[in-house]
């Protein structure tokens, strides 16, 4: 009886164990034995029948969980969890292995619930969403044939089979109802919660712009899928740059980057291009090569910069109201919002030139972007610049630096496994970093071989947009790399983050695959960000849709399309009300031996004609048999009724 | 019909509630807000179809023949349905003895055989019948009572040399014809019933007897006093149940006691009214008449 | 009567009648199969055709073929109903009337040449064929049990016949029309026995009990939805038909399952099928609808048939 249940309870502990993996936050190394245990749990459930394998089982699992309590205890806050969702699933996998008389499946459906929970913190991805549907159906497979088990009685396949089926169309019942009730239901998009930070899990840090990079902060980054801004090049032809800047950091302390200042330059100018603000609003700065012009939309104002194009040679402002502009030193821009800014995006055109213009740069603006920061510089830093120096020389030692870094270390967030410590970790190769890492290591490197450069933030454009064409940028998106100046006074980019490993977090290939993996990202991104204005924008669109219906309806072929589909919904259901299996399966039987049903002929004719006909033995055997059981199921007697004593309900 | 939450159901409250109280306490999150929503749609559309389920059931009509003692017996349960009803547990009334064996899963209008389990000697009447059902995730147990004026007639577990033991009444094998069959007609005040010629019947809609040449009729004659101890009594018509089991597969008896005298006519099941009354026969006081015997020209009517 | 399984009984019956009309006449399947059908499922059976051709003699090999009262009545234009009811006759030995009954008081009644008489003659036929009585002198008085009329017409002759009105026709649940036979049986004819001689050597096959009882069990066989429903599309097409006047009634729907009935019981079956419908279809349904232009609907009806669809 149990056996019908187990498998179902392996399937939600394979799912959980999924859950954590997918987390990305316990090593796999970690897991493997879990994994294992959970597997073998068919096997190892007969061993429990011996007290001496159930006392070895109890006492490992105690023992584990011991470890696991010390482990959480001795260090942060983030093993702690870490380790609590490692406890989790350990605890699935001995319930797993302990069902029976004695203990019941309750807590193994309460507990993959809670996994779901947490982990949900973790990794609000697409792997999660998928997760999570799988366990969302699995869950209520276990559900239904609990029922079926725990009442006992006869249990038969068929009975086992209809239970399941029932199920499933149970949870994709709710699964819907779930998703209607989320866009529906009104609630606080902002609400803090009664104990606020207290309670809450220690505050991720979000991948996004900051007004200074601090190397040393080892939160684990949340990837936040919020929409940023959306480009669209105005020829669809055109690719969209891939490098958007929107701040430039010059000055490195050891620790922490500072933006670039105009005042540590002594002019506002010295170091880029000038933007000229011109009559209609619009703003230009000279610029070499064909321009191609892109259309931005930013919904995220908080930044306080526009994001642009290394080579933007003209921006106009197309939607700005209550938006003031600044063109910057450092070749961006600056806004200022007044109190009454209408809500909505902040919509600009952007023309971009191949490469920006060359600037004059005085001896004192080269230094400045050559300073190092004399007394907390990595001892790896230079012993490793004077490895690549050697290696390189000239023009090409900018690029020899950056493809080192790309080809020799290792691309992780904070808060992963092998994460470095600190800035010398890194260089040295003991731990992996992301890429403010891999650009403060690379601007270091630089100018420690006297190349002039930066340290620039902004976003990495990746991501298609597949409703609204072009791309968009996500908080996710928020990248930094490094210009270099050049002896001739232009700046041009240098990434050496490897951009396999980024954007292995962020996309797949271009294949079809990854064309669904990324459309179906972008869906589940508007889950996770969903707020207020989309719930309004979601529930405006709901009511507006009989209206639009409507008025598709008028055109002639959409309503003629419509009907027809009507139309033969409506045969289609009543065919298949009247489609009883005994019919179905006499037609199934008529079709493979090759013969179709004349106007006016009955089965038995039917049988008849086929004998006479060259139809072979076998299918002639099936259409027999099945011709019986039609004329028994539809022409046939009725089962006598044995005159039972009869109840009005 | 009436809900009660299971004890599946109950810890799934608690453990909601404690998410709720997680989730007002901290920050609004749409994936925590998410799971909330799925986890109270899937008990409240567990709960809306639990109840759909049992809202199915139009009629319910159940044979409960008599059965013996201390052994199950098959009833035969048919429901009229909208649809397929799933995991459903009937009850005759409102001991939890009478609860049949749960059924996965009933399709409309098909008949099944449940077994009830073993019950003492006696008549139970029965009001209503009980349906629940934990349909479908098992968080809720939905509870409907639908009418069903009858009896369960438990016999004494026959207890003699002739008694055939373990086996339920309705499953007789077909009594040797008594006599020669001598052709069919239409059926007649005063036939016997053992005469009717059921199929023939059922295919006409009106009764046909068989027409037998006569045999000679010497059914031998039971008799119970129970001015008796109640463990005699027992005794007396666990024996007498057993006699009369062989009788009715034999040459038929005649069933005397105080106040009940009637005839088990030979080749078919004993007639209801003599199960029952064993099923349902209480001692006497010492100073109760004894049991009369009813005069040799006299018939007793058949029951 | 023994109790022996339904299905064997008729089917001996079945057989037993086959052998006796084959022995007599030589009458293709599908004319002796309806006379079966309508023998079981209780009806009247009217024989069409020429003269000569044995219609006499096929009644009269099914009215020995039951074991019953078996009387003859030759219609003229001058047979009074009395004739055939039978009448009060004055007994002068018994000094007062007494009625005498009529060729009508039998189990099996061979009507011969129906057409020769008139209206009022043949409305009392109808009457007992109807409702098995006769009423005479303000007296019902019951016929045999069971009753069967075998009817002949010869519809080629036009002098000295009346026209049979078509709800005198609905009174007979089939209708045979008989054709001259084919050449192989007509040489056998010719070489074999003569007919009378033939006729004398036939044995009842079935007595009256059992006619009775097989026909309870034709009255419990089954019709299921979808074939009541064929029966409904095929009644439906004749009176959607624009050449027909008149298209099948109600009436005749439930003849015409009476009829297939039989057939399912002689066949040992407990249910119909539509191979029993369309089998019956024509000689139960051709004589209760008309054509517009009067010609018989036979054919046509016999295109409905091969068009309209069976419900699966």
């Amino acid at each position: 009886m149990r056996d019908r249940l187990l498998p179902w309870l392996l399937a939600l502990t394979l799912i959980d164990l999924a859950f954590v993996q997918a987390t990305g936050i316990v090593g796999g190394q970690d897991l493997l034995p879990l994994w294992l245990l959970a597997a073998a749990s068919p096997w190892l459930r007969r061993l429990q029948r011996w007290p001496l394998c159930r006392l070895a089982w109890n006492a490992g699992v105690l023992l584990v969980f011991t470890l696991l309590v010390r482990h959480a205890t001795t260090t942060g806050l983030l093993h702690m969890l870490e380790d609590g969702l490692v406890l989790a699933v350990l605890c699935q996998v001995h319930l797993l292995n302990n069902i029976g008389e004695r203990q019941r499946p309750d807590l193994v459906f309460f507990n993959s619930l809670l996994v779901c929970f947490v982990t949900s913190f973790f990794a609000p991805d697409l792997p999660w969403s998928l997760l999570f549907v799988l366990h969302a159906l699995v869950l209520a497979v276990a559900l239904g044939v609990n029922v079926l088990v725990r009442r006992g009685g006869v249990l038969d396949d068929a009975a086992v089979r209809r239970t399941i089926a029932s199920s499933l169309r149970h949870a994709v019942a709710v699964l819907v109802a779930t998703a209607a009730l989320f866009v529906l239901l009104p609630r606080d998009f902002h609400r803090q919660g009664w104990l606020g930070d207290a309670l809450a899990a220690p505050p991720a840090g979000a991948a996004g712009l900051a007004d200074r990079i601090r190397l040393d902060d080892e939160r684990p980054a949340r990837l936040g899928v919020e929409v940023v801004a959306r480009i669209a090049a105005a020829d669809h032809r055109r690719e969209v740059p891939s490098h958007w800047r929107a701040i430039v950091f010059s000055v490195f302390d050891g620790a922490t980057w500072y933006p670039q200042d105009p005042s540590d330059l002594g002019s506002r100018f010295a170091s880029d291009p000038a933007w000229e603000p011109q009559r209609d609003g619009h703003w230009r700065r000279p610029a070499d090569g064909a321009m191609a012009a892109f259309q931005v939309e930013l919904y995220d104002r908080r930044g306080d910069r526009l994001p642009v194009p290394l080579g933007a040679a003209v921006l106009r402002p197309l939607q700005s109201a209550g938006t003031l502009l600044d063109g910057k030193s450092t070749g961006g821009f600056t806004l200022v919002q007044s109190e009454d800014a209408p809500a909505g995006p902040l919509v600009y055109r952007v023309d971009v030139a191949a490469r920006p213009a060359a600037v004059p740069i005085a001896a004192s603006t080269r230094r400045h972007f050559v300073a190092l920061p004399e007394r907390s510089l990595p001892a790896a830093a230079r012993a490793l610049a004077q490895q690549l120096g050697e290696a390189a020389d000239g023009p090409a030692v900018a690029a020899a630096t950056a493809d080192w870094l790309r080809r020799h270390r290792r691309y992780a967030l904070p808060g992963e496994p092998g994460f470095a410590r600190n800035l010398g970790e890194f260089l040295l190769g003991t731990g992996a970093g992301h890429c403010e890492y891999f650009a403060t290591a690379l601007a270091l490197l630089l100018r420690l071989q006297d190349v002039p450069c930066r340290v620039v933030g902004g976003w990495l454009a990746h991501e298609q947009d597949p409703v609204h064409g072009g791309v968009v940028l996500r908080e996710r998106d928020a990248h930094a790399w490094v210009e270099v100046l050049d002896a001739d006074g232009r700046w041009s980019t240098l990434d050496a983050t490897p951009p396999h490993d980024l954007l292995a977090r962020r996309q797949l290939d271009g294949s079809w695959l990854g064309s669904a993996w990324q459309a179906l990202a972008a869906a589940w991104s508007t889950v996770v960000g969903f707020d207020g204005r989309r719930r309004s924008e979601w529930l405006d669109g709901l009511a507006a849709l009989p209206g639009v219906l409507l008025r598709a309806l008028r055109q002639p072929p959409l309503a003629l399309a419509a009907a027809l589909a009507a139309a033969g919904w409506f045969v289609y259901r009543r065919r298949r009300r009247q489609r009883e299996p005994a019919i179905a399966a006499f037609e199934r039987a008529v079709r493979a031996a090759g013969l179709s049903l004349q106007g006016g002929e009955t089965p038995r004719e039917l049988l008849r004609r086929a004998e006479l006909a060259a139809v072979g033995p076998r299918r002639l055997g099936a259409l027999r048999q099945a011709a019986d059981r039609h004329e028994r199921l539809r022409y046939g007697p009725e089962a006598p009724d044995p005159g039972p004593r009869t109840s009005p309900p | 019909m009436a809900v009660r939450l299971t004890e599946l159901g109950a810890k799934g409250l608690l453990l909601l509630a404690a998410l709720l109280l997680a989730f007002l306490a901290t920050s609004y999150s749409n994936l925590f807000f998410l799971l909330l929503v799925f986890c109270g749609t899937l008990g409240g559309l567990g709960l809306a179809s639990g109840i759909a389920n049992l809202r199915a059931v139009r009629r319910l009509e159940l044979q409960v023949p008599a059965g013996p003692a201390g052994a199950p017996r098959p009833v035969r349960l048919r429901l009229a349905a909208r649809r397929s009803v799933s995991d459903l547990v009937v009850t005759l009334g409102d001991a939890p003895g009478l609860t049949l064996p749960p059924v996965a899963h009933a399709a409309g209008d098909a008949p099944t055989t449940a077994l009830l389990p073993a019950q003492p000697r006696g008549v139970h009447a029965v009001g209503v019948v009980q349906l629940a059902s934990r349909y479908p995730f098992g968080l809720f147990e939905v509870r409907r009572w639908i009418p069903w004026p009858g009896e369960v007639v438990t016999y004494p577990e026959p207890d003699g040399p002739a008694a055939p033991t373990g086996r339920s009444l309705d499953q007789g094998t077909p009594p040797d014809p008594v006599g020669e069959v001598a052709g069919l007609r239409s059926f007649r005040t005063g036939d016997r019933v053992r005469d009717v010629h059921w199929r023939a019947t059922a295919r006409r809609g009106a009764p046909i007897v068989k027409e037998l040449d006569a045999a000679p009729d010497t059914a031998p004659e039971i008799v119970i006093d129970r001015r008796v101890e109640a463990a005699q009594l027992e005794r007396l018509l666990a024996a007498a149940t057993a006699a009369v089991l062989a009788a009715a597969e034999g040459r038929g008896a005649h069933l005397l006691s105080q106040g009940f005298a009637a005839a088990v006519p030979a080749g078919q099941p004993p007639p209801p009214a003599v199960l029952r009354w064993l099923a349902s026969a209480a001692i006497l006081p010492p100073d109760a008449p004894p049991p009369v015997r009813w005069p040799q020209d006299q018939e007793p009517a058949h029951a | 009567m023994t109790a022996l399984p339904r299905t064997v009984r008729a089917a001996s019956v079945r057989a037993g009648l086959e052998r006796n009309l084959g022995a007599v006449v030589a009458a293709p399947e599908a004319v002796i199969e309806p006379i079966l059908c309508t023998l079981v499922a209780g009806g009247h059976l009217l024989l069409d055709g020429i003269p000569g051709i044995g219609k006499t003699l096929l009644a009269r090999t099914i009215a020995q073929s039951v074991a019953g009262e078996f009387r003859r009545i030759q219609f003229t234009n001058d047979v009074m109903p009395g004739d055939v009811t039978g009448s009060a006759v004055w007994r002068p030995d018994l000094g007062r009337f007494a009625f005498v009954r009529g060729p009508l008081f039998a189990n099996v009644v061979l009507a011969d040449e129906i057409n020769r008489t008139s209206p009022r003659t043949l409305s009392c036929l109808l009457e007992a064929m109807e409702s098995g009585a006769v009423s005479v002198e303000g007296r019902t008085l019951e016929l045999g049990r069971p009753f069967l009329v075998l009817a002949t017409r010869n519809p080629a002759e036009f002098a000295g016949t009346f026209a049979v009105p078509e709800a005198a026709l609905d009174r007979f649940l089939v209708r045979i029309g008989l054709d001259y036979p084919d050449a192989a049986a007509e040489l056998a004819l010719y070489a074999g026995q003569d007919a009378e001689a033939r006729l004398a050597t036939i044995r009842p096959v079935v007595d009256c009990d059992q006619l009775l009882a097989l026909r309870a069990e034709v009255e419990a066989v089954q019709v299921r939805p979808a074939v009541a429903e064929y029966a409904y599309r095929l009644v439906q097409a004749t009176r959607a038909h624009p050449e027909l006047r008149l298209g099948a009634s109600p009436r005749a729907a439930l003849a015409w399952l009476r009829a297939a009935k039989g057939r399912a019981a002689l066949d040992g079956r407990g249910y119909v099928l539509p191979d029993d419908l369309k089998a019956l279809a024509l000689p139960a349904l051709a004589h209760r609808v008309f054509r517009r232009d009067g010609a018989t609907a036979a054919p046509l009806l016999g295109d409905l048939v091969g068009a309209t669809p069976v419900p699966l």
